[in-house]
């Protein structure tokens, strides 16, 4: 199976600091991932060197089976769309719609017309006068119309009110069912992330601690609460990932692909933000982490 | 690409053809200057005007350089919109090439029109110019800057140097700066450096004769600067006296005091006596081996000069380019 990314001991380095280091993923064609994460944690870095606007310090990293910006083919299958969503401010709406047909072989210029057309932009209006919302659905809209088999999102959303953000991530949803195209959309929101992702990549301290299939990370993830208790006495496939305790009692969050067989244990299910935030709050994990699961 | 510089292009182009055509309006409306080599002279107005063109044509470079080269990248980059631009199915380096195609073209053809109408408005007084006025000729360092084909090679090289501190410094009103400086302080070296070289300069040697010597005082005693006449239409780069050997040397001391006696303060009375006396100085300065070298480009090798300046800076302006790609691909 192709993957539409794979990096491999992936690190980048801005002058005396890590922004990114040993990434080590891979991702099956035409998933919905969400990279979550603190700010700072590397969610821009690794979407930069994913575009192709950085070079990694070591290590690589390969999209759609080519080295990202490595010539024009390689271009033109992943569209990125930056953090600022950056527009030109003296062109109107319809001279950024001709920069993408000319600027881009495969542009689906019925498709850019249309969600042009559905979202209410007038195309004639200068791009520096449109809201931050418009301005995320313009170069949303080059992005897709592009064709690309890959749209690498960075924090699309994160200038957006709560409505047109839920609009955005609606609208952006139908364009990837009905193209087919694979996404990965940083977030700080794991609300958002749940709405719409399929796949999840949590980073940490420019590490990745938690990446998967979110189906599989549900499932295997639990949460358990009874008398107090070490631990280290647990059976040796339940990997803590969070452990708090009162006088009495101990609740924990495992990690286990077999199922809790103690009778002492209450057993409940994991919410997909209590999931993240409990990787975000344990320090890098010692034991075997998640995030080689995914490894071969 | 090409739509999208010009789109981008489009008022910076306006700005410069307005400016042109300011120029051109303001030329034409006071019409060529009407001068002969023995008639009258170049009015105020004329001579404002003729200087201005010269000093017009020196500066037409640099705001190319610093208004259309180097904002190309860092304005980009300001922008946030190299994110953009970059993510389409474009490499950033054809992206760079493309850009820097039709500018350069853009600047090539503004400053052939400006040289071509400064060159046209002047044609008189240049016709006129001689060693001794009332025009500088073509060949001397401020008019040939002004004329024929090398403004435009400045205009591509500030341009070059200008996309060059662009990509480098990703920020346009220092890139503009850096720009500006650089290429005073490079036009001014190169004047002095560059263009004497170019070609190897033509000497004439020989010996100082006591009808057309000039004396220079460079204090009010010895030693004296004997100059020769200098050959016609050329740009003089250097006079020098050689000793018996050939080496630049001082005139020899006894020199002035042979010439003037009596001292500076103390002339003597022109008459039969005072040339006799003065030959006779020349006289022995030639028994002793003494010579006059003057090195100038003559003016004959105005166009030739021209092509080879021409030609060099072309090539600095590809090296420039060159770098701005190497910077360009680093940007992230």
């Amino acid at each position: 199976m192709t993957a539409m990314l794979r990096a491999r001991g992936l690190g980048k380095k801005y002058r005396q600091r890590w922004a990114l280091s040993d990434c080590t993923l891979e991702i099956p064609a035409g998933r919905v991932v969400g990279l979550v994460g603190p700010n700072g944690a590397g969610k821009s870095t690794l979407l930069g060197l994913a575009a192709g606007m950085t070079t990694p310090t070591t290590g690589e990293i390969e999209v759609c089976d080519g080295r990202p910006g490595s010539g024009p083919a390689q271009l033109a299958k992943v569209g990125f769309v930056s953090q600022d969503t950056p527009t030109y401010a003296g062109l109107t709406v319809a001279e950024h719609l001709r920069l993408g047909a000319r600027l881009n072989p495969g542009w689906d210029a019925d498709l850019a017309r249309g969600r042009v057309e559905r979202l209410g932009l007038d195309p004639s209006q200068r791009a520096g006068r449109l809201s931050g919302g418009q301005r995320a659905q313009l170069a949303l809209t080059i992005g897709i119309a592009k064709r690309p088999e890959v749209l690498l999102l960075d924090e699309p959303v994160a200038a957006l009110d709560p409505l047109a953000r839920r609009g955005f991530l609606q609208d952006l949803m139908e364009t990837v069912a009905e193209h087919g195209v694979g996404v990965v959309l940083s977030s700080h929101l794991i609300t958002d992330v749940e709405r719409v992702c399929d796949h999840l990549v949590t980073l940490v301290d420019s590490r990745v601690v938690l990446a998967g299939e979110i189906d599989d990370l549900l499932d295997t993830h639990h949460r358990l609460t009874g008398p107090r208790r070490d631990p280290a006495t647990l059976p040796a496939d339940q990997h803590v990932v969070t452990a708090v305790h009162t006088d009495r009692q101990t609740t924990l969050l495992v990690r286990t692909e077999s199922p809790i067989i103690d009778p002492a244990w209450t057993v409940g299910k994991v919410s997909l933000e209590d999931l993240v935030l409990a990787y975000l709050d344990s320090p890098a994990p010692a034991t075997p982490r998640p995030a080689l699961e995914v490894l071969r | 690409m090409t739509w999208l510089t010009l789109r981008q292009f489009r008022l910076s182009a306006i700005a410069v053809g307005a400016l042109l055509a300011a120029v051109a309006a303001v030329l034409l409306t006071v019409g060529r200057p009407v001068v002969t080599a023995a008639g009258p002279g170049l009015t105020t107005d004329d001579s404002t005007y003729y200087y201005l063109g010269i000093v017009a044509l020196h500066v037409f470079p640099a705001i190319i350089g610093a208004f259309w080269g180097a904002p190309l990248v860092s304005r980009e980059v300001e922008n946030g919109t190299h994110r953009l631009v970059w993510n389409q199915s474009v490499t950033r380096t054809r992206w760079l090439i493309a850009k820097t195609a039709v500018v350069a073209l853009a600047a090539v053809v503004a400053t052939g029109l400006f040289s071509l109408l400064v060159s046209w408005w002047a044609g008189p007084v240049d016709a006129i110019a001689t060693e001794n006025g009332p025009a500088a000729l073509r060949i001397e360092p401020m008019i040939f800057g002004a004329r024929g084909v090398v403004p435009i090679a400045y205009a591509v090289f500030a341009f070059a140097l200008g996309v060059a501190m662009s990509a480098l410094l990703r920020r346009t009103v220092p890139a503009m700066a850096v720009t500006l400086v650089l290429f005073t302080v490079f036009q001014v070296t190169a004047l002095s450096l560059v263009r004497p070289n170019l070609l190897p300069p033509e000497q004439q040697v020989q010996q100082f004769s006591a009808d057309d010597t000039t004396f220079y005082f460079a204090g009010t005693g010895p030693p004296l600067e004997l100059l020769m006449p200098v050959p016609e239409h050329s740009w003089v780069l250097e006079q020098q006296t050689l000793d018996r050997a050939g080496n630049p040397v001082a005139s020899p001391a006894w020199m002035f005091e042979c010439l003037f006696p009596g001292g500076l303060d103390n002339p003597q009375p022109p008459g039969p006596d005072f040339r006799e006396r003065n030959e006779a100085c020349f006289d022995r300065l030639a028994a002793e081996g003494y010579q006059g070298r003057v090195t100038h480009q003559p003016d004959s090798r105005f166009w030739t000069l021209q092509w080879t300046e021409t030609a060099l800076y072309l090539a600095l302006a590809a090296l420039l380019t060159w770098f701005a790609l190497h910077w360009t691909r680093r940007i992230s």
